[in-house]
């Protein structure tokens, strides 16, 4: 084993970050890194494809309707917070539901679970969509109206900005 | 043997905590750290740290592979998994045994009979503990009614099978008892299929008691007295003190025996922590749980005692006796502990992660601050929300309150928000200084006073 320590992988990484270079190749006592990258790859997580939230598992018909007790986190317990509501209707007339605070942004009641709604799905009002987590507290996302979900635009896991649009749902007639 | 690299793998205070004991003793540190972690205080007071994974904990404090991994890729012969994470998780301990890496705290057996709370009760009443008074068998109206009159009023009904709280029923008068079994009995069915209940006694002035306990390999346990965390929230403990000198001694005496009782019942090593509730209107106690992990309230027990408690763990998980003896222990003063949390607690308690612009702690001989934060870090939003501790000491309870009160004034944390105002708020009210509390005081107290939970009402759920 050499004398490569986790600090000099860091500066190495570093100086690859640093760099404009596409391949970058380094020897020490034995041990090769060869890096390679094409260009364009940077920044690929600003600009992620929208309605990008997990869609498998989507013929098991009515995913967790009720506010469910979410799986997620390293608590034991922590204390979730009722439902809240944020949204705005947007230009193109659906209603955009929007973050309520930056944290987690959860698909699911709990991983591997099927998700709360997919695109395309009926929501009643009040039906939950997500749950957004910061530093354990679990926030309900739910839906503002009946309506139709149009289109979901983060993906599960994600972390959210502030009054970030989750989602938009078409109101019901 | 004697440890010589123990790997951390948590993070936060108590991984710096962690990592000063380790030196304290001459042993070389590891610590985990994900990717939000990668400059956090423990990854530069440490030998050496290692990334785990990413920011998620999921996908790195809660991944024992990875863990384990790191411990024995870097050389380690021990681990020390701090609290929350994978503390108390029976598998860390198994697989660390497997790599034949020395897991600093319980046996995984002990952590796995005491992680299940019907076979921890068991194991409790067969060690001679009081718990709850109460039935699991309560199918019919009948039974029920003599449940009730055999524990008293009042009473709490729940399902037996599956938790969460659903079809809870508070029973408060004999008249109701018909009502309410019938209704609780209905939602059991209607949520898990089987009516059946669980009846317990339910205690409403109650104040919580634990005890610190210390084993070693070789049979010997100790406890090092108890502190009571009365204030709470939501179940999360907020002000921890000790000793209990709210509670008379003789009960005080018999709960320290029931702790140390149950260790030994258990064979248990290395440090833990066994939780009562003590009903202060009939003077009787009850065993909750045991916590079999370091706690965050240790330094509590530490200012009484004198005890380095993380480096008692560290000695004993390396095989070496416990050097003293009950009769040495002895608890000098009274210590208060405030949780300082990065939380707004006029919106709800509503997390306020964020950069730290100014961070200036009390600074005097009674005053310690364990903590990882300084003028500057960024609270990152992926963790828990606690940013520091506070311990203060005093010559007795009226001495330990009033400075307590001062040093929280000279506390100041700017850039984000943290619970120091409502602590100021809750320390300044009289019943806290009187010791007139329970369980439930610190909510009544929000619901009288700004820390309402402005627009923001939230209920208890299990997670993970």
């Amino acid at each position: 084993m050499s004398d490569l320590t986790y600090q000099d992988v860091l500066n190495i990484l570093r100086l690859i970050d640093s760099g404009q270079f596409e391949k970058f190749e380094i020897e020490y006592e034995g041990t090769r890194i060869k890096v390679s990258r094409r260009a364009g790859s940077a920044a690929t997580a600003a600009s992620r494809p929208s309605s990008a939230a997990p869609t498998t598992g989507g013929a098991h018909g009515e995913a967790a309707k009720a506010p469910a007790a979410p799986a997620h986190g390293d608590g034991k317990s922590a204390p979730a917070a009722a439902p809240k509501r944020a949204s705005s209707t947007s230009a193109a007339g659906g209603i955009e539901i929007k973050a309520p605070m930056a944290g987690t942004f959860y698909a699911a009641p709990s991983p591997g679970a099927a998700p709360f709604v997919e695109t395309g799905r009926s929501v009643r009002k009040g039906d939950q969509l997500g749950i957004v987590e910061v530093m354990k507290l679990f926030t309900a996302i739910t839906a503002p109206c009946d309506g139709v979900v149009r289109s979901i635009l983060v993906a599960n896991e994600e972390f959210v900005q502030n009054e970030q649009t989750l989602m938009t749902i078409e109101a019901a007639k | 043997m004697s440890l010589r690299r123990v790997f951390v793998a948590n993070r936060g205070e108590i991984a710096v905590r962690i990592v000063r004991a380790c030196h304290a003793l001459g042993i070389e540190t590891v610590v985990a750290v994900s990717d939000a972690d990668r400059d956090s205080l423990a990854a530069r007071l440490a030998g050496r740290s290692v990334c785990i994974g990413p920011a998620r904990s999921s996908t790195s404090y809660l991944n024992v592979d990875a863990v384990v991994t790191a411990a024995v890729g870097t050389g380690c012969d021990a681990l020390h998994p701090g609290y929350g994470f994978l503390a108390e998780n029976a598998a860390l301990a198994d697989a660390c045994t497997e790599m034949g890496v020395v897991f600093v705290g319980p046996r995984a057996e002990t952590i796995r009979e005491m992680g299940n709370k019907i076979r921890a009760r068991e194991l409790a009443a067969r060690a001679g503990v009081p718990i709850v008074p109460g039935a699991s068998d309560v199918a019919d109206f009948e039974r029920a009614a003599s449940v009730a009159k055999e524990i008293g009023l009042p009473i709490l009904l729940k399902a037996a099978s599956g938790g969460g709280g659903r079809g809870m029923q508070v029973v408060r008068e004999l008249a109701d008892l018909r009502g309410a079994f019938e209704t609780a009995s209905a939602e059991a069915r209607a949520a898990f299929g089987d009516g059946t209940l669980y009846v317990e006694r339910l205690i409403l002035n109650a104040r919580h008691i634990e005890v610190q306990i210390i084993a070693d390999q070789h049979g010997k346990v100790l406890h090092l007295g108890e502190r009571d965390c009365t204030l709470q929230r939501r179940h999360q403990k907020i002000v921890e003190e000790g000793p209990a000198a709210l509670v008379a001694e003789p009960l005080l005496k018999k709960i320290r025996d029931a702790a140390v009782a149950l260790a030994v019942g258990v064979r248990y090593e290395n440090a833990g922590t066994v939780e009562f509730i003590v009903d202060q209107d009939r003077n009787e106690f009850f065993f909750l749980e045991v916590n079999t992990r370091i706690q965050v309230e240790h330094p509590v027990t530490e200012a009484l005692t004198g005890v380095d408690l993380v480096q008692e763990q560290l000695r004993v998980a390396a095989g070496e006796p416990l050097k003293l003896d009950q009769k040495q222990v002895r608890l000098t003063g009274h210590a208060i502990e405030c949780r300082i949390n990065a939380e707004a607690a006029h919106k709800g308690f509503r997390p306020s992660p964020g950069r730290i612009t100014a961070w200036r702690e009390p600074e005097h001989d009674f005053v310690r601050v364990d903590t990882h934060c300084y003028p500057g870090y960024v609270v990152p939003p992926f963790y828990d929300s606690m940013l520091a501790k506070l311990i203060v000491v005093g010559a007795d309870r009226a001495e330990a309150v009033s400075r307590t009160r001062q040093v929280l004034e000279e506390f100041s944390v700017e850039g984000i928000e943290t619970t120091l105002p409502f602590l100021r708020t809750l320390l300044a009210r009289p019943e806290y200084v009187s010791g007139a509390v329970n369980t439930r005081w610190v909510e009544k107290v929000m619901s009288e006073s700004d820390f309402s939970n402005a627009g923001i009402s939230e209920r208890p759920q299990v997670h993970g």
